[in-house]
């Protein structure tokens, strides 16, 4: 599974778990929707360091990083590509 | 002379039946440590054995030194004079003995001078010192702050501070609280910036600090500029100096020998823990311990209430027979005794879990560093890590709800007695007011634990109860918990479908009291099966929680929130 659709799933089912956002959008904000609050960002760092291999540095935690799935997987693959 | 350990039947019981084979294995560096430090275990029956015995000496020194001068820590409380925090010298002669038992570093590495024992374990000794002298909990209890320090700070730093530490030489903080930051840490404003020779420095203020006047502060910072947000927030480790002031101390309701501090960092000098940024997340990562410890704490005040309302009850006579024989009074202990037992079976089911959690993580890091493959570990982790983000906040909402109530009921067991300075009673009932209170709300548990709730997390373990044989003699307790499960689907269908979020948010509460009683109705149902001595309180629990689960559907099916989307109206004049 591709890391965006990982993301995703970890997105959904992990952090909402609220079968209202089951359509939960690319671009669909999710700071200012509640839905990454900061319990949410410490789970999500965690995910994406032990499946995805990801270290995030502390300069990459930065809200436009992680405003949306698209800016998390563009994060990602950025730091796999590099 | 009473032992808090061996005179406590319910807490030995629960000490036998760990299962923490995996954990003391992975602790242990499967029993390797011993080549570098003698004292650790060889093996998982010589761990058991060190454990048993460091409960007892707890126990020992929580009945036969701390217990005895509560009453005199509560009446002279820590005080405040020119800048300096003064604990009652009772609360330092506890200490002292604590120290000296080497029961300061509990949980910390053995690298760092500490004894590297399970939470689980911690969490017992938690529970018998408040039932000791619950203002205590502040100074023994925060035994994580080494930890965190232990965990993040780089190797030099804390090889210089954790031996003293794990030593009782210094104490800890966690310093988190503002004025307009409570539950809500995103909106820390203290100021943390650099000097011009790249050293950090903290600046502002932090209130309702327990132990604010100790010697190792680990202080949540703003060190982004123009950020208002949990991505500008870092951690910082900062020493006891003259730059850091105790303005004052609070007058509280109780824990009155725990100085809970307003402070001023005035440019203080601090070391940056972990990395920048992170700090909210670091916070938020020893969350978990800190809300079984709360209530581990809420449990030791409990079981001193309990035990003074039993002793009261045996012995006060009216109408010519003894309180405890009437019925009205009775059905008031048995309950304390079932709300007791049943959540030390809640607390330390989840705090082996916390265990098994915390061991993986690093098990799975240590395995990635060496190249070596980590699937199997990385699936349990998961599963343990989803549990006790849901256990965490629930056990913490219900045992500290359940502690308030044994202790008014043993107040009201008193009567009139109960109301007077005279007997400990009055002083469990205000101590255990703020366990609902710090380290989250209960109204936050419920919404943390609530996610979880909503996702039925635990589905497949609820399948697989309901398959099981049970004996015959438990089988009626197996389908009222049948009938449970069935009100909590009904339950949260009721509040899944189209309502507004304040009532689906108000309806959270309901729910997740259905879905807590359900968890641990088969835990004491399983233990029951093994302990017949535990059927009666299995039963009561199960009945209890049934007829609850009941009433709680009830009050979603009646839409009793609704109101809740007039706010405005009800409150505007």
């Amino acid at each position: 599974m591709e890391a965006k659709a990982q993301i995703r799933d970890f997105i959904i089912n992990e952090l909402v778990q609220d079968a209202r956002h089951a359509n939960l959008g690319d671009n669909d904000p999710l700071i200012e929707s509640g839905i990454m609050d900061s319990l949410g960002m410490m789970k999500l760092i965690g995910f994406l360091e032990d499946n995805l291999s990801i270290e995030i540095n502390d300069d990459e935690l930065i809200p436009e990083n992680f405003s949306s799935i698209e800016t998390i997987g563009n994060l990602v693959a950025e730091k796999q590509a590099g | 002379m009473p032992n808090f350990f061996s005179d406590n039947p319910d807490l030995r019981n629960q000490f036998k039946r760990l299962d923490l084979s995996d954990v003391i294995a992975m602790l242990e560096d499967d029993f390797q440590q011993v080549n570098d430090f003698p004292e650790a275990p060889t093996d998982y029956d010589s761990a058991i054995s060190l454990y048993d015995s460091a409960l007892t000496l707890t126990g020992d020194i929580s009945g036969n030194f701390i217990a005895p001068r509560a009453a005199a820590v509560d009446a002279q409380g820590a005080s405040y004079k020119d800048g300096e925090v003064i604990m009652a010298a009772e609360t330092s002669e506890n200490l002292q003995q604590l120290a000296a038992a080497g029961l300061m570093g509990i949980i910390l590495p053995r690298k760092y001078g500490g004894s590297n024992f399970p939470a689980t374990i911690y969490m017992m000794m938690i529970e018998m010192v408040s039932r000791a002298d619950a203002s205590l909990m502040t100074l023994f209890g925060y035994q994580d702050v080494g930890e965190t320090i232990a965990k993040l700070a780089q190797d030099s730093l804390a090889k210089t501070v954790l031996p003293t530490y794990a030593r009782g030489e210094l104490s800890g903080a966690m310093v988190l609280s503002e004025p307009n930051a409570g539950s809500d840490l995103q909106a820390v404003q203290l100021k943390a910036w650099q000097d011009i020779g790249g050293q950090w420095r903290l600046r502002g203020s932090k209130h309702f600090i327990s132990n604010g006047g100790g010697d190792l502060l680990l202080v949540l910072a703003r060190s982004e500029e123009s950020t208002n947000d949990m991505f500008g927030l870092s951690l910082f480790l900062c020493r006891k100096s003259e730059q850091v002031k105790v303005n004052r101390i609070e007058n509280k309701l109780g824990l009155n020998g725990s100085p809970t501090c307003e402070i001023y960092f005035d440019d203080a000098p601090a070391d940056l823990i972990g990395k920048r940024r992170f700090g909210l997340i670091y916070v938020l990562s020893t969350l978990n311990q800190a809300r079984f410890s709360v209530a581990a704490q809420a449990l030791g005040i409990a079981e001193a209430a309990y035990q003074e309302a039993l002793k009261y009850a045996r012995k006060r006579e009216q109408f010519g027979k003894k309180i405890f024989t009437m019925a009205p009074v009775a059905d008031m202990l048995i309950d304390m005794r079932v709300a007791l037992e049943s959540g030390r079976t809640f607390l330390y089911h989840a705090t082996q879990l916390l265990d098994l959690r915390n061991r993986l993580e690093e098990r799975i890091r240590n395995l990635k560093a060496a190249g070596l493959p980590y699937q199997g570990e990385k699936a349990k982790f998961d599963l343990a890590a989803k549990r006790i983000d849901m256990l965490s906040p629930m056990v913490k909402y219900r045992i500290t709800e359940a502690a308030n109530k044994i202790c008014y009921d043993a107040l009201q067991i008193h009567g009139g007695m109960g109301y007077m300075r005279d007997l400990p009673v009055e002083r469990y009932y205000r101590d255990v007011r703020i366990t609902t209170i710090y380290e989250g709300t209960t109204q936050v548990q419920v919404l943390a634990a609530a996610k979880s709730v909503f996702a039925d997390i635990m589905a497949d373990f609820f399948a697989a109860q309901a398959a099981t044989d049970w004996p015959e003699e438990l089988q009626h307790l197996a389908n009222h918990l049948q009938s449970q499960r069935q009100f909590f689907l009904q339950a949260r269908d009721l509040l899944n479908s189209e309502i507004t979020p304040a009532e689906r948010d108000a309806g959270s509460r309901p729910l997740v009291d259905m879905y807590a009683g359900l968890y641990l109705g088969y835990l004491l149902l399983a233990e029951a099966c093994l302990n017949p001595e535990k059927i009666p309180v299995a039963t009561r629990f199960i009945l209890a929680e049934q007829a609850s689960a009941q009433a709680g559907l009830a009050l979603i099916k009646n839409r009793k929130f609704q109101d809740l989307d007039n706010i405005d109206n009800i409150f505007k004049q």
